[in-house]
């Protein structure tokens, strides 16, 4: 695929920003594997390093000038970080719509009642059982589950209302009917299955596994064609790539996939990067808020510009022939990063799926469309 | 049905999909996806043939004996309304 004459613009849209990389949970599949913070003291010695309110102002007044619009807060958990408050004031202030991923666990109705200020766009909650031990044993601590539903309510009380995110593998497999019931009973409207990704496939086999690929193949015709009936007041959705996605599923949105053309990450230190995959890993760090400015960063940053030279032209396996490509842009690639893989390696779901053969032939691109999608796809 | 409808032109940039549970329709320009059933598909694949809405609809109804001709007619005028839309859809007058 040769890539389209001219420069495309990369307006950055949106930032994952980490306000601490320490969390109170210890969950078995976290790829971020933030550092344990089970009290104040320990979460004083682990964040010593952070960036400033000021910092991320600064971060924020030049971002909208390259087309920033809207701020994902996530971890670690962000509700451990004292000053959480000020940096949603700060980007409610400036306008951004908010987004915040967190275990609800410390969730008080003071702050939902807070967040209610904040131009909260979406709020997601994790729930990965229906019950403490299901909930606990992935997630590492006891008395979370419990926590976690109280929030949940909380939230909702407050008309504030929250997606729950089931990540989705071995161990919990079964239980995951049960907590779509418990969500719905919960009143929650929007549930999203997150399988366990491939990363730690790679990284932590012994510890958790995620479920076969006919498994989770499966799953997706029951969302599609059973769960929407059984479920009728909540909108259930198995997060895939769009090429292994249901028709009727697929047709209700356009593609929502990664932006990764259009995003970065700002850990806690000041650490810029994809999301939050550069933690640890220099190779991928583009640089840091407190020494460069964000427009020099995302302009200039080496790994942005390869991401941008590669990502989706130089896609490599079933990636580089798929119909969605230029739209679903390689689906994760932290995914492949964390692993140490090429930026280019296909999706390993993706990939796994076409070489046993289930792969939809509908989905992948023919001679005439690689020659319309050169001349279209920006 | 007036003789002055105009002519129902695809979109060319458009990627037409069929599947065993029914076809859809992408724009790669936009990432939309539309679902189309059997009757949608049977319509799309007409306006492939570039074919004035009075000969779909009219092929319709043969083929579709057992519902009234307004009914076809105003689901059909739906359709292209809805793919016209969507950018899916040209008509040429």
């Amino acid at each position: 695929m040769i890539k389209p004459e001219g420069t495309p613009d990369y307006p950055l849209r949106s930032i994952y920003f980490y306000p601490t990389e320490s969390c109170n949970l210890r969950c078995i599949h976290c790829w971020i594997q933030p550092p344990y913070a089970p009290d104040d003291s320990v979460y004083q010695r682990q964040n010593k390093d952070n960036v400033s309110v000021e910092d991320m102002e600064r971060v924020v007044q030049d971002g909208i000038a390259l087309g920033l619009n809207h701020i994902k807060v996530t971890g670690g958990e962000p509700f451990l970080a004292p000053n959480l408050f000020e940096y949603l004031d700060m980007f409610s202030r400036n306008r951004l719509s908010l987004g915040i991923e967190t275990n609800a666990t410390l969730l008080t109705e003071d702050m939902v009642r807070r967040l209610k200020e904040c131009h909260l766009k979406h709020i997601s909650v994790s729930l990965d059982g229906s019950s403490a031990m299901v909930h606990e044993r992935v997630r590492g601590v006891k008395g979370c589950f419990e926590k976690a539903v109280t929030g949940i309510q909380y939230l909702i009380e407050h008309g504030v209302h929250p997606q729950v995110i089931f990540c989705l593998q071995k161990i919990n497999a079964h239980d995951l009917e049960k907590t779509i019931e418990l969500a719905g009973r919960l009143g929650v409207r929007s549930f999203k299955i997150n399988p366990l990704s491939f990363v730690h496939k790679n990284s932590k086999p012994t510890i958790c596994e995620g479920l076969a690929t006919e498994k989770i193949l499966e799953l997706e015709k029951k969302v599609e064609n059973e769960y929407v009936t059984r479920f009728p007041h909540m909108h259930i959705d198995l997060y895939l790539p769009p090429a292994l996605k249901g028709m009727k599923e697929l047709s209700k949105h356009r593609l929502c996939t990664c932006k990764i053309l259009n995003i970065c990450g700002i850990l806690s230190n000041g650490d810029v990067s994809i999301c939050g995959i550069g933690r640890g890993n220099e190779a991928l760090m583009v640089g840091n808020i407190k020494y460069n400015s964000i427009t020099q960063i995302w302009r200039q940053g080496v790994f942005f510009k390869e991401i941008r030279e590669k990502i989706p032209f130089e896609m490599e396996g079933i990636c580089g022939e798929c119909l969605f490509k230029f739209h679903c842009l390689g689906f994760c690639r932290a995914d492949v990063l964390a692993a140490n893989r090429p930026l280019t390696e296909p999706y390993g779901l993706c990939q796994e799926v076409f070489q046993k053969g289930l792969f939809p032939k509908s989905r992948i691109l023919n001679n005439t469309e690689f020659a319309l999608f050169k001349e279209n796809a920006w | 049905m007036s003789n002055e409808m105009a002519e129902i032109r695809v979109n060319q940039n458009i990627v037409f999909r069929e599947e065993e549970e029914g076809a859809f329709l992408f724009d790669p320009d936009s990432g939309r996806i539309f679902h189309l059933n059997e009757v949608g598909t049977y319509v799309w694949k007409s306006c492939m043939k570039a074919k004035r809405p009075e000969q779909i609809i009219q092929a319709l109804c043969l083929d579709f004996s057992e519902i009234s001709h307004k009914q076809i007619e105003r689901d059909c005028m739906k359709f292209f309304d809805d793919l016209g839309r969507l950018g899916f859809l040209a008509s040429e007058a």
